[in-house]
């Protein structure tokens, strides 16, 4: 018989981000302890780290007056802001080495660094994808706009962007197309959905909004709680697992002829947007799986 | 082009890159360095691996002519793109390297090492992290500890002894004098991390000798590593 772990999950982030603030919340009311790794006060705390590799994984991390033995951590919440300060870095790693549940480690949020890529993996674990061109070329690029009548572009990277609709007016700009390579999509007109897996747990949400996206859309977005469908759930449950990630936020759309088209599965949800409801379902369901550990 | 072009992609102040280029150009090895991102011509149809084309060197090359591609960049970092406008330099980067992860890892040809994504040429591990993998390889390995007080820059990994052992895993070969057991606990190194090219240290010639470190990047300007990666993609 296995002992569940008894220890602190470890919240790596800011207090200020929401979803670290709900998740938080949502721990307090289970009575899960916690130990927070604030990256705001990093400044002015100090934060000490000490990580052992001899035959097992040991150590521990210390902020301010507060230490925690790694090996006891039952589970990690990461959501850094960033990476770079040596500590993080360190941190980065122990996530990679511990055998605890962590939601997620950076190694899996990686495909999320390249659009194109994730889209060839979630093609890969059965879901549709928009037609993408990737090209520096304007001659590719007009046979592609032709090809599909309407197309939008966005960022390749995890470098965030509006997705904005190619315009006629556009077609000055192509000139500058060369510098680098940019990502266009068939446009796809439909239904938006936002699917959250959660370990076992699943929670959908219906976009009504006219915007191309519906992310910066400044009126006019309406979010609905969404049962979704027997047939997608394990669907989305193996998209998330194949990319090695415990809790996702799937973005799909169902187009005019019912199919599901995948375009992104974000690795770092920020839930909250989502998470209106009074009861805060999502922020719950991401306790308890951290609570379980 | 007689042989059906290698692409190194690589800096272009990578002297070893530019010396293993120089020495196999007959057979078709070609530089492809980040300003090359900017000449007009790439492709990339997601699901469509066989749409791709490059541009290094001569032009435009279709990815499936393409014998292989050895990649000795991590990412594509902002002072490698001087002719792109200062205040775009970071965006462009981190766009380039997004694209060349997808466009690499799309090819159907031999990449060495195949991105890992982020990272345009296999895992960006810590020295940590190769001895958590090579303990569950049952490869015996020197204890590590990393140690961060406050203000502390992250500590480099300590250089190779003299007594250290330097095997370089190339494809199917592996180079270097050592111990049958370091070449094959090299060779499970390499192939547990998804490497086509590592070079493995240990602490000690002998079959006892510890796992102590790795390098991503085996010096392509070695005659005899060279050779291999030539024969590996033949």
């Amino acid at each position: 018989m296995s002992l569940r772990p008894s220890g602190p999950v470890l919240l790596w982030g800011s207090p200020l981000d929401l979803p670290i603030a709900a998740v938080c919340t949502a721990l307090s009311r289970l009575g899960t302890p916690m130990f927070l790794v604030d990256q705001t006060r990093a400044g002015e705390t100090s934060i000490e780290i000490d990580i052992e590799i001899d035959g097992v994984l040991g150590g521990w991390i210390q902020v301010g007056d507060q230490r925690c033995a790694l090996d006891l951590v039952r589970s990690v919440y990461a959501r850094p802001q960033d990476a770079a300060r040596a500590v993080d870095e360190a941190l980065a790693c122990w996530l990679e080495l511990t055998p605890a549940l962590v939601v997620n480690r950076l190694s899996a949020m990686g495909s999320n660094s390249s659009k194109p890529y994730q889209s060839a993996l979630i093609a890969k674990a059965g879901f549709a994808v928009p037609d993408t061109l990737v090209t520096n070329d304007p001659d590719a690029l007009r046979a592609f706009w032709r090809r599909h009548g309407s197309i939008v572009y966005k960022s390749s990277s995890g470098v965030r962007s509006i997705v904005s609709r190619l315009a006629a007016d556009d077609a000055d700009r192509l000139a500058r197309l060369a510098t680098c390579p940019t990502q266009f999509q068939e446009y796809v007109p439909g239904t938006d959905y936002r699917v959250h897996v959660i370990g076992d747990e699943i929670h959908g949400h219906a976009i009504d909004s006219e915007a191309d996206d519906y992310r910066y859309a400044e009126s006019g977005v309406r979010l609905q709680p969404w049962r979704v469908p027997d047939e997608l759930r394990p669907r989305v449950r193996r998209l998330a697992a194949s990319l090695g990630l415990v809790m996702a936020g799937i973005d799909l759309r169902r187009s005019a002829e019912g199919d599901w088209i995948c375009f992104e599965v974000n690795p770092s949800p920020g839930f909250t947007f989502y998470d209106a409801e009074d009861d805060e379902p999502i922020a719950r369901a991401t306790a308890r799986l951290l609570t379980k550990g | 082009m007689a042989d059906r072009p290698l692409l190194v992609l690589a800096d272009e102040r990578d002297l070893a890159a530019r010396a293993f280029v120089a020495h196999h150009r007959s057979e078709g090895a070609r530089l492809l360095i980040p300003s090359d991102l900017s000449r007009p011509g790439w492709c990339l149809r997601v699901g469509d691996p066989g749409a791709s084309v490059a541009v290094a060197e001569d032009g435009a090359i279709a990815a499936s002519t393409l014998r292989g591609v050895i990649t000795r960049l991590a990412a594509i970092a902002p002072a490698q793109l001087p002719h792109v406008a200062e205040a775009d330099r970071d965006y462009v980067a981190s766009e380039m390297s997004a694209f060349l992860g997808a466009w690499l890892s799309a090819l159907a040809c031999p990449v060495m090492n195949r991105p890992f994504v982020p990272s345009l040429s296999g895992p960006v591990w810590r020295r940590e992290q190769w001895v958590r993998l090579a303990l569950g390889l049952d490869i015996p390995v020197a204890p590590v500890r990393l140690a961060l007080r406050p203000g502390s820059p992250m500590p480099a990994p300590p250089p190779p002894g003299e007594a250290c052992v330097r095997l370089d895993v190339i494809g199917r070969a592996v180079i270097g004098h050592g111990h049958p057991r370091l070449r094959a606990h090299a060779r499970r190194l390499a192939d547990g991390a998804g490497m086509a090219l590592l070079g493995v240290f240990f602490d000690a010639d002998d079959g006892h000798a510890r796992f102590v470190g790795a390098d991503r990047w085996p010096d392509l300007s070695d005659r005899s590593i060279g050779d291999a990666v030539m024969e590996s993609l033949s």
